[in-house]
């Protein structure tokens, strides 16, 4: 089915929110899109003034396209100029900022990705809209995780069509990192130390070392090393990491099961983020 | 919490009191004979309640699994196991209170019991497939060793003299078929507790061989006294199936907590 840009904007904001109607100028915009961005939270930023509206997707672990319409629903021919100074700009002007969780659609990242030549660098990426196809194949949206554990977003957020209605106050935690929150570079290690701990007091060294060697293979690939307990890698994302991490615990799994796994990996995770935040180690 | 302790300390309550109530039940000697029949009767109780217990504990240990999980199949076969023996002491209690057999052997229930041998067995040989990686090629011959000299010495001692005289065929092959096959669980308990050695693991493996130890003394104890005309149902020997199922539903219980507290 062939979708325009804004059916594809529509869709997303039917399906889960996280945010709803947060004050622009009240919100750290980089500092949420950062906190999406560690998160691993599939969705997109969305901005708007009432008479420009700006979409930017975060899509597994990284910032993606930023999409502007304008109020009459079309997309806005823009000149060449930074999205994420825009992105401001309609935030400052009273803007309403909501974050939606859902998935672009690949078709259009594709194409995307071949207009700019590579991926983006930076947290917002600059494009000139014009040169973008304005038709998409479909869209799905989809959570890929819980946020905070707290259940599918959707139920804990208020309903897209009531946000209007809805400008709740903004917290430090709706707007940036919240206490404990490390980034994948340092949170990660530790929850994979920790996660060798476990299996090592469960099932013992022997199965521990499989971990170890497993997690070095995996560590390998982006240059990184696991020495001991010492985990050495260059800075990943959140999906990257969560790859290693599914490949060191191939053998356990093997051995002790998917379940031990998954609530081993969820016990390290917790553990990592109660340690970081006794040690105050957020930014 | 509250719930959780329950969870933990009630199964545990429960296996203390078929300890206590083993205890009487073949703890003592020459008691009046009131005092007997009720001992035959709680020992009655405990051989079938002591293996129910245990595949309940298994099927427990089973269910923290993930669907497709291998060592959840582990221990929903043992379950399988241990409810195929209480079966089987179900028939045997029944050939006795109801038909009046002292000693129904062999009998249908023979079938149930060779069937927990076959099941624990398939369970075991699932789980040494697991972590046959993680044991050293000293650790398996030395099993492989000990298992072997069990298994000689058990014949030479015991089933040898049964095996030379005039029972009847039936009676030596399954003589000779619970002597393998009790003999041959403790390498195959011991051989995961070697594999997750310095783990909260091994000890559930632990209790799995030190069922086993107790299964096979059972059966050269119970061929024994029966060759000799010296078996009884209070016997202190019938102790060790209970033991053994104590054993196997602990195993199962402590294998839970780990799955669940990792």
């Amino acid at each position: 089915m062939i979708q325009s840009r804004r059916l594809v904007l529509d869709t997303l904001r039917e399906g889960p929110t996280l945010f709803a109607g947060l004050p622009g100028e009240a919100v750290d915009l980089d500092a949420l899109a950062a906190h999406l961005v560690e998160r691993g939270i599939d969705g997109g930023i969305h901005v708007t003034d009432g008479s420009l509206e700006g979409l930017l997707w975060i899509q597994q672990g990284e910032p993606g396209e930023t999409w502007f319409f304008e109020a009459a629903g079309q997309e806005a021919v823009l000149p060449m100029t930074s999205s994420r100074d825009l992105l401001l700009d309609i935030a400052a002007r009273g803007g309403a900022i909501s974050v939606f969780v859902g998935t672009q659609p690949d078709a259009l990242t594709a194409r995307f990705s071949s207009a700019t030549g590579e991926p983006a660098a930076s947290l917002f990426v600059a494009g000139p809209m014009a040169a973008v196809d304005t038709t998409v194949s479909a869209i799905s949206v989809e959570p890929r995780m819980p946020v905070d554990g707290a259940g599918p977003p959707a139920a804990a957020m208020p309903a897209p069509g009531k946000q209007a209605a809805v400008r709740p106050e903004v917290s430090g935690a709706a707007a940036g990192p919240q206490p404990g929150w490390m980034p994948p570079a340092q949170r990660w290690p530790a929850i994979l130390a920790e996660v060798r701990a476990r299996v090592a007091r469960h099932r013992g060294p022997k199965l521990a070392a499989q971990f170890t060697a497993a997690l070095t293979e995996a560590l390998r690939e982006h240059g990184g090393s696991a020495d001991g307990g010492h985990i050495v890698a260059p800075p990943l994302s959140e999906a990257a990491w969560r790859d290693v991490a599914e490949a060191a615990c191939a053998p356990v799994a093997a051995v002790a099961g998917r379940a031990f796994v998954d609530r081993t990996i969820a016990a390290a995770e917790h553990a990592a983020g109660d340690l970081s935040h006794r040690r105050g180690d957020h930014p | 919490m509250k719930e959780k302790l329950n969870r933990k300390w009630a199964p545990a309550g429960m296996l203390a009191g078929i300890v206590l109530a083993t205890l009487y039940a073949y703890g003592f000697g020459g008691n009046p004979l009131h005092d007997r029949i009720l001992r035959h009767v709680v020992a009655t109780g405990l051989q079938i309640l002591a293996p129910l217990a245990a595949g309940l504990a298994c099927l427990a240990a089973a269910r923290v699994y993930a669907p497709g999980d291998r060592e959840g199949r582990v221990w929903a076969i043992g379950a399988a196991a241990a409810f195929a023996w209480t079966i089987g002491r179900v028939i045997f209690a029944a050939y006795q209170w109801v038909g009046g057999i002292a000693l129904p052997y062999p009998s249908l229930a023979d079938g149930f019991f060779v069937a927990f041998y076959v099941l624990i067995a398939a369970a075991l040989l699932l789980e040494i497939r697991l972590v046959l990686p993680l044991v050293e090629r000293p650790g398996r011959l030395f099993l492989l060793a000990a298992g072997a000299a069990g298994w000689i010495g058990s014949i030479l001692l015991i089933l040898g003299p049964i095996m030379a005289s005039s029972a009847a065929p039936i009676e030596k092959l399954l003589a000779a078929f619970y002597q393998t096959a009790a003999v041959l669980l403790v390498p195959a308990g011991l051989m995961p507790a070697l594999g997750f050695r310095g783990g909260r693991s091994a000890y559930s493996w632990l209790a799995v061989a030190a069922a086993g130890l107790c299964l096979a003394g059972a059966s050269l104890g119970y061929a024994f006294l029966i060759w000799y005309n010296l078996y009884s149902d209070v016997h202190g020997i019938n102790a060790l199936w209970v033991a053994a199922f104590v054993l196997l539903a602990a195993g199962g219980l402590w294998q839970r907590t780990v799955q669940e507290e990792a």
